[in-house]
């Protein structure tokens, strides 16, 4: 265990049995603001998991004494409320969804870019904060779930597609899926355009190109009946996604 | 284009291979067989009954010669007075006028063997006979025909001859043509039908075989065929799973070894990926980023093809349109000229991830060698055709089937990558029954055509349940 910082905001546990990569990792997240721990087995993260509490879980899936599915599935089940990276050389689409089924809320396939990395562990925690959020005004997502609600369709959370109710699939391309997202945490709430383009806030209030993306995504909902109107508008301030949103 | 066309052949095609089919051979033995043997038997079974009439016609006109020699032993007046008036059915006077010129050999013996003295016999034919009927008209419906030969008889009684006449019992087949029109035709049709159940009999379990082992050559799906049938088709089908089955165990060990290789890579890869953050030195470190990247898609293209050929991911019906757009909204939201030009507004049941990953590498080669892409897709006949087109250099058109083999360097080929882009494209969209096709563009360019087999599309509207 090494202690990484003065005055954390919260705690990191990277559980990898390669002893370069566990460090190299710690290293990448040590300029972060919480405090890091890294260990080797699955032993250790069991001694490490009784002192305070984790906010993310980083995992791999191959460990000398244990499954990191497994040691997954059991933290879930144990009501764990920490968020849970997968990091693992099984890729495939299958291994992917296995990994979000059993409880993790992300999955990243080795060998990655450490930009990435650094990416997805902010995107995880700021995720949990408005979890925790959504939990204090009655807990509206559960942690493992795969699909949202969305008037006809569902939401496939794990695989980035539109599902029908008997099972036809639409897909949706990445900014797609990024904006259904942001209605989903937040729905009743009017997102202006810089809240759901953030990357791009600096132009965002010129360029028409988040009304377009709207437009397509209106267009692919309303596809199905009763998909339409899904997303409304709010003149002069942005849109907003009428709750609330079933999770299952 | 190199996928073959869809073979739909016509009525009068089907028609004109029938005969070279096992069930047109099993159609055409049956009925010939059935009939020539049928004729056979019919021929063999009247000869025997006219054999068996023949013989007891025979012993019946003995009965009678000899009967009508004891009575004219017994009552000579009134047997001869009973002839002349010709009261005694199957006999009656000869004509005086007859000769004894040729008697039969056989009967006149067997005749006087019964009798006990010389006889004579001498068959004649019912114009004889009956020569009195002759001589007057006769009723329109009627002949000589129906009416019986019949033996002239000559006994010798010692001091006189008696003579007389006794009919043989009439041939009433003479009119029955048993192999004639309907019994031919009867036994023709019979023999088709019976053809035509024998060759189902025995093609069915031969078509479900045939249609396992397209799933298994196209589709790579592992599905043990279920084993019934006649005894010799289950053997078959047997050795067709068993078959089937070392294929698959032979793949998986391949999958094993390499995705074991690579996984082992990825490691080091990831630790070498790591440490290069820490390069001070800005361009040095670009650099050997660049080439970690090459490498990394190096091993993980290895891993891609030896998967592709089992991927496990299940069947969906997907939106073709909407995997279109997205695919190019990903592409330029990079930065990539890639638009979606064209929709067809069809479902079609396929494999998604394989068809996304399939897309994702005709659009990066149309980007490689063209720098820009255009999907589309439209209806070609009941197929669907998906269509990824560039305006790059095109290719020879001899090099555009090589292209499909991995690791095939072409002439255009640029610097990176392993070559084997369009192998995985080709292995996944057949993973979904599909397959790829590359021509050259009208004006420049290369066309890539994923063509998915009318079995999988679901139109707008329709319900296809299979």
């Amino acid at each position: 265990m090494i202690p990484q910082s003065d005055a954390p905001e919260g705690r990191i546990i990277v559980l990898e049995d390669d002893p370069d990569i566990r460090e190299l990792i710690a290293a990448q997240l040590s300029r972060e603001p919480q405090r890091v721990d890294s260990v080797g087995s699955v032993a250790e993260l069991r001694t490490c998991l009784q002192g305070d509490p984790v906010d993310l879980l980083i995992l791999d899936l191959n460990l000398p004494d244990g499954d990191g599915l497994d040691i997954c599935r059991d933290l879930r089940a144990a009501g764990h409320q920490g968020a849970i990276m997968m990091v693992t050389a099984r890729e495939g689409p299958i291994d992917r969804v296995l990994g979000l089924e059993l409880g993790a809320d992300d999955y990243l396939t080795k060998p990655f870019e450490p930009r990435e990395l650094l990416a997805r562990v902010r995107n995880l925690l700021r995720r949990s904060r408005v979890f925790d959020g959504a939990a204090g005004q009655g807990g509206q997502r559960p942690r493992v779930a795969r699909f949202a609600r969305l008037g006809p369709w569902r939401l496939d959370l794990h695989q980035r597609r539109l599902v029908t109710h008997d099972d036809r699939l639409v897909m949706l391309s990445s900014a797609e899926y990024r904006l259904l997202s942001r209605f989903i945490e937040a729905p009743n709430q009017v997102l202006s355009r810089e809240e759901l383009l953030p990357e791009r806030s600096a132009t965002v209030a010129f360029d028409r190109s988040i009304d377009i993306q709207i437009s397509r995504l209106r267009h692919k909902l309303a596809s199905e009946p009763g998909g339409d109107e899904l997303i409304l508008t709010v003149r002069s301030e942005g849109y907003v996604l009428p709750g609330p949103i079933a999770f299952e | 284009m190199t996928s073959a066309e869809p073979v739909k052949p016509g009525f009068l095609k089907r028609l004109r291979d029938y005969p070279r089919s096992l069930a047109g051979r099993l159609t055409l033995v049956l009925s010939l067989g059935m009939a020539a043997s049928a004729i056979l038997a019919l021929q063999a079974s009247d000869g025997l009954g006219h054999y068996t009439f023949r013989r007891d016609q025979v012993d019946a006109a003995l009965d009678s010669a000899e009967d009508i020699a004891h009575r004219f032993e017994r009552q000579p007046l009134r047997t001869a007075n009973l002839l002349s008036r010709g009261v005694i059915l199957g006999a009656h006077d000869a004509n005086p006028a007859w000769r004894m010129t040729a008697p039969d050999p056989t009967f006149s013996r067997r005749l006087s063997e019964r009798l006990g003295r010389p006889a004579q016999v001498m068959p004649l034919l019912n114009g004889e006979c009956f020569a009195q009927l002759t001589r007057y008209p006769h009723a329109a419906g009627m002949n000589t025909d129906p009416l019986p030969d019949c033996w002239f008889i000559r006994v010798d009684a010692g001091d006189r001859k008696l003579d007389y006449v006794v009919d043989l019992w009439p041939d009433r087949s003479w009119n029955r043509h048993r192999v004639g029109p309907p019994y031919i035709e009867l036994i023709i049709v019979a023999g088709a039908l019976l053809g035509l159940l024998a060759a189902s009999l025995a093609t069915t379990p031969l078509r479900r075989m045939e249609r396992a082992a397209r799933a298994f050559s196209l589709v790579g799906e592992f599905e043990p065929i279920p084993v019934k049938g006649p005894s010799e088709v289950r053997a078959a089908l047997e050795t067709f799973n068993l078959a089937q089955e070392r294929v698959r165990e032979g793949l998986r060990e391949r999958t094993q070894i390499l995705a074991s290789v690579t996984h082992d890579l990825q490691t080091p890869l990831t630790r070498l990926r790591l440490r290069l953050e820490q390069v001070e030195d800005e361009a040095l470190r670009d650099r050997l980023v660049a080439d970690l990247q090459v490498t990394q898609q190096m091993v993980r293209d290895g891993l891609d093809l030896a998967r592709s050929s089992e991927i496990r991911e299940p069947w969906s019906v997907l939106d073709i349109d909407s995997i279109l757009s997205s695919t190019a909204e990903d592409a330029a939201e990079f930065g990539h000229r890639v638009v979606f030009s064209q929709g067809c507004d069809v479902e079609a049941r396929v494999k998604p991830h394989a068809l996304a990953r399939a897309l994702g590498n005709l659009v990066d080669n149309a980007l490689k060698y063209g720098g820009s892409a255009e999907l589309s897709c439209h209806r070609e006949g009941a197929d669907l055709v998906i269509r990824v087109a560039d305006r790059g250099p095109g290719l020879p058109e001899d090099e555009l089937a090589l292209a499909f083999q991995p690791f095939r360097r072409l002439s255009s080929s640029k610097g990176n990558g392993t070559g084997i882009g369009l192998a995985i494209a080709q292995a996944q969209v057949g993973t979904f029954g599909a397959a790829i096709g590359l021509r050259n563009r009208d004006g420049g360019g290369l066309i890539a055509e994923i063509r998915i087999p009318a079995t999988s599309i679901r139109g707008e509207g329709e319900v296809v349940r299979d």
